[in-house]
């Protein structure tokens, strides 16, 4: 369909890489006129000015209530509610809820169309939320790294014994006790700091 | 045994009730554990109750209203079961917009009717000289504040067309009218005592000084849900009303008005919702009394000739029928107070029709 490559797609949404992904997803799906507004004062003006076909934005954001409004005083052509004001495709809802995803259709787009569009927008929330889950579990295994090298040193210190020597009673009092050696080596640290 | 119920609220000091409610044990005399869970946006809670991720909702009373009536274009409507408070809303302007109004003002400034004459040449003003119309912020489409603020409007003779009504998220406010984006709103506590207090707005009238004992919010459930158990939706009420009756009693003000700043959070003090509920002396904007929760039918056709008047729906009599079995009022409650007009006068709901002409 030549004509579905000329909607306009507007992202509202602040969060620079979540945007980021959901754009690039769009455009690679033909969506050649994507428009992202990442601030919400004035939200109404700015979107009547980009005179957008559908709204994509956080099922979370208090700004929900002002495209409410919008569709409100759209005129006849507007819809309602894209996702939800047709119960009809339960699994497109639910999945929707579960990305977060909510869509606001401003003229009367057929509901095949939303949906391919809501569809792309539900996977990409996802791609993101997993790429933020891994990137907190990365930060995380990088922090307990650093408080694990961090113990080693004060126990290779204060009991003058090697490296290898040190990380193995640490790891032996870890099983012993049934707990991380990251845990371990962060009770070290407190204790080391409590002692100095 | 006590059943799960999972009311969704936006952070307002008219959800108070249900706070006191879940504090105070009031949930688990009536069988019920009430899990409160905040939310961001009016849709949001609407539609997380028609799709069953919440069993009820504070809820503006308007969009129940407009459930009803199937102006939502959702196919769940859903019911009142009970007041959680009346009235509670405020008009702020932006400071140059407060001066410009003294400057024209003749007569009582807590008269919103002189200061909506003050208005109107301002407005006319700012179109003779081809000034951008002033804008005005609420909250949602089917919701009191956007009605109340017609009615200052009305009570101007101002053309709604010749201002911008806008919505604006309650947390925007502040950064939207210090940013010059709106030039007043309205909306509810505490966040015109918090704009207030940072100095970029300031409060012009409570709105009970245009209507008082306006139905504000209520404990909304799915129709479908409260037809199949209305057990559920009835002993939840009664919840409701307990919390508002322990409220009421002087012995029980500090504590009630504790723990309703303390759920807020977000800069909400005690001292502010006592002064809203006219605790200190000062007067009252928001009533939380056992009366307040009360429901009735006329309070539904007052709501529906605010949205006649807003164009939102058509003065039929079968919408008028339609929209007045929205709230379901609890048997043996108390009776709700009637509504009162600005000038004195009580709406009748035998006669609503004419009161479009406020408009």
């Amino acid at each position: 369909m030549p004509d579905e490559k000329k909607l306009r797609i507007v992202i509202v949404d602040q969060n620079p890489l979540r945007t980021a992904i959901l754009r690039d997803g769009l455009r690679e799906a033909g969506y050649e006129q994507v428009l992202v507004v990442d601030t919400f004062l004035d939200l109404e003006v700015r979107l009547r000015a980009i005179d957008a076909d559908i709204v994509l934005i956080d099922l979370e954001n208090p700004s929900r209530d002002v495209l409410e409004q919008m569709i409100r005083i759209s005129g006849a052509a507007a819809r309602p509610v894209a996702m939800f004001a047709d119960s009809s495709d339960s699994a497109m809802i639910n999945a929707a809820i579960d990305a977060g995803v909510s869509a606001y259709v401003v003229d009367g787009l057929k509901k095949e169309r939303v949906k391919t569009i809501v569809d792309l927008t539900v996977s990409r929330f996802n791609a993101f939320a997993r790429l933020r889950e891994e990137l907190v579990a990365a930060q995380g295994q990088l922090a307990d790294r650093k408080a694990i090298d961090q113990a080693k040193g004060l126990v290779m210190k204060a009991k003058n014994i090697p490296e290898e020597q040190a990380y193995a009673m640490m790891r032996k009092v870890a099983m012993n006790e049934g707990k991380k050696i990251a845990e371990i080596a962060r009770s070290i640290l407190t204790a080391a700091e409590f002692l100095r | 045994m006590t059943r799960l119920l999972r009311i969704s609220y936006m952070p307002l000091t008219d959800a108070g009730l249900l706070f006191v409610a879940a504090a105070k044990h009031f949930d688990r005399e009536e069988g019920l554990r009430f899990e409160l869970r905040p939310e961001a946006s009016w849709a949001n809670l609407r539609d997380k109750l028609a799709l069953g991720i919440c069993d009820a909702a504070h809820m503006l009373a308007p969009a129940v209203v407009a459930s009803a009536l199937g102006l939502d274009g959702f196919p769940a409507p859903m019911i009142g079961a009970v007041a959680l408070g009346l009235d509670g809303n405020a008009i702020s302007v932006s400071p140059s917009l407060g001066a410009a109004l003294r400057a024209k003002i003749f007569g009582d400034a807590s008269d919103p009717a002189v200061t909506a004459r003050a208005l109107a040449e301002i407005v006319a003003e700012r179109a003779a000289q081809g000034q951008p119309a002033l804008r005005f912020a609420h909250v949602f489409p089917f919701s009191s504040h956007h009605y109340q603020l017609r009615l200052w409007l009305g009570a101007g003779k101002i053309d709604p067309a010749a201002v911008r009504l806008t919505v604006t998220p309650p947390p925007l406010m502040e950064a939207s009218i210090a940013g010059g984006y709106i030039d007043g709103f309205c909306v509810g506590e505490p966040w015109n005592t918090l704009a207030q207090r940072s100095g970029v707005a300031e409060v012009l009238h409570p709105c009970c000084a245009l209507v008082r004992d306006c139905p504000e919010k209520v404990l909304a459930f799915p129709r479908e849900a409260a037809t199949l158990e209305p057990e559920i939706s009835h002993a939840a009420a009664r919840a409701v009303q307990r919390a508002a009756a322990w409220g009421e009693r002087q012995e029980n003000h500090a504590e009630f008005c504790e723990l309703i700043a303390e759920k807020l959070g977000a800069g909400a003090t005690p001292e502010m919702v006592a002064a809203s509920l006219g605790h200190d002396g000062s007067a009252p904007w928001l009533r939380l009394d056992a009366q307040a929760t009360a429901l009735s039918g006329a309070q539904a056709l007052w709501l529906f000739v605010l949205m006649v008047a807003a164009g939102q729906v058509e003065a039929s009599d079968a919408n008028a029928e339609a929209a007045g079995k929205a709230f379901w009022p609890l048997d043996g409650a108390p009776v709700a107070p009637s509504i009162n007009l600005h000038g004195g006068t009580a709406f009748d709901p035998a006669k609503w029709r004419e009161s479009l002409a406020l408009f």
